[in-house]
């Protein structure tokens, strides 16, 4: 138990000074590479404290060359573009001017209720509201609103999502699918499989985005 | 950028670490197994000649007695346990002069240096 107990102090105080050599942010800001490097360090680091048939050398070296290996393919990604490119993303527009940019959502494999929900959390009420809403590469969502934005009264419910009728949203808002279809007469669209999302917010008031063209 | 050339001298360190220490782990191997190699690989041939036996078997306790603590710095513990055991049996049928023992014991140890040698070398399979 000596040993285990010694090996912990060891592996602990190798990650700290390791981590504050790498200089990293907190968790909810980490890149691709560097939450992989996490993951590959907690398991790593685990092994030879529990395990005392595992030397310790085993942990120390491994952690050593991913940490440091991070460190040099963050540097070589601020020198050039296509490295932080493949190291980190890019940022991607996935509402602009008030509509969802559909073909950047598919590409992120970002679903509508996804979005709503981001932009719920960022006190967003509607896409409509937005004038760009980015994902940007460490899985934040940045928002910035319409300076002329329409008004939204509450939140925008979804009731149609990717032409599919959201029933226990329409139920809940108090709206039935009579309702639905007479409104989407009134904006004359007969197929709700060409709907992308349909919003109504809580003054009743109606957003349709249909989906774009393949 | 003072990070960067921290980490770039870390690694080369590192990478210096292993290059030694397999470099290290194999020559002694390669040494140990010239010896196991030259020991009597029958009863008879044992038999025979057990002061030479003896001798040599010394010699293989002797040389791993002294790197057993360096090799357990980066070799797993299992194969160590492994390779030990095989030497006491060894080191003990030697001195007993138990022929079947000692045959079976100095091909356990042949095998166990082999596969140390091979983890801890730049050899595909080892690191596949």
């Amino acid at each position: 138990m000596a040993a285990i107990f010694i090996r912990t102090l060891i592996i602990y105080v190798i990650l700290i000074a390791m981590m504050r050599f790498t200089g990293k942010r907190q968790i909810g800001q980490l890149q691709v590479s560097e939450l992989i490097t996490a993951f590959l360090i907690s398991e790593i680091a685990s092994n030879p404290i529990t395990d005392n048939n595992i030397p310790l050398l085993h942990a120390i070296v491994p952690i050593t060359v991913i940490l440091c290996l991070e460190v040099i393919a963050s540097f070589l990604s601020t020198k050039s573009a296509v490295i932080k490119k493949f190291l980190e993303g890019k940022p991607s527009v996935v509402v602009r001017n008030g509509v969802p940019v559909q073909k950047e959502m598919a590409k992120m494999r970002m679903s509508v209720e996804d979005l709503l929900c981001q932009l719920r959390l960022k006190d967003t009420p509607s896409p409509s509201v937005v004038d760009y809403a980015i994902f940007e590469p460490n899985g934040q969502i940045s928002v910035f609103p319409l300076e002329n934005a329409p008004s939204v009264t509450g939140i925008a419910h979804p009731v149609i999502v990717d032409g599919h009728i959201i029933n226990y949203v329409l139920s809940e808002i108090g709206k039935d699918e009579k309702w639905l279809f007479k409104t989407l007469e009134k904006k004359k669209i007969c197929n709700i499989k060409t709907v992308f999302l349909m919003t109504v917010d809580d003054g009743d008031a109606v957003t349709v985005y249909k989906k774009e063209a393949k | 950028m003072k990070t960067f050339i921290a980490s770039l001298i870390l690694l080369c360190a590192v990478a210096t670490f292993i290059a030694f220490n397999t470099a290290y782990i194999v020559r002694i191997s390669d040494e140990m197994l010239e010896i196991a190699e030259s020991l009597p690989e029958s009863k008879a041939a044992f038999e025979a000649d057990i002061p030479s036996a003896m001798e040599k078997t010394q010699r293989l306790w002797d040389l791993w007695d002294k790197t057993i603590d360096k090799f357990a710095f980066t070799i797993g513990y299992g194969h160590i346990d492994r390779a030990d055991d095989a030497a006491a049996e060894l080191y003990f049928a030697a001195k007993n002069g138990d022929g079947d023992s000692f045959i079976t014991a100095a091909a356990k140890f042949r095998d166990c240096l082999t596969r140390m040698k091979k983890l801890e070398s730049f050899d595909f399979g080892s690191i596949m």
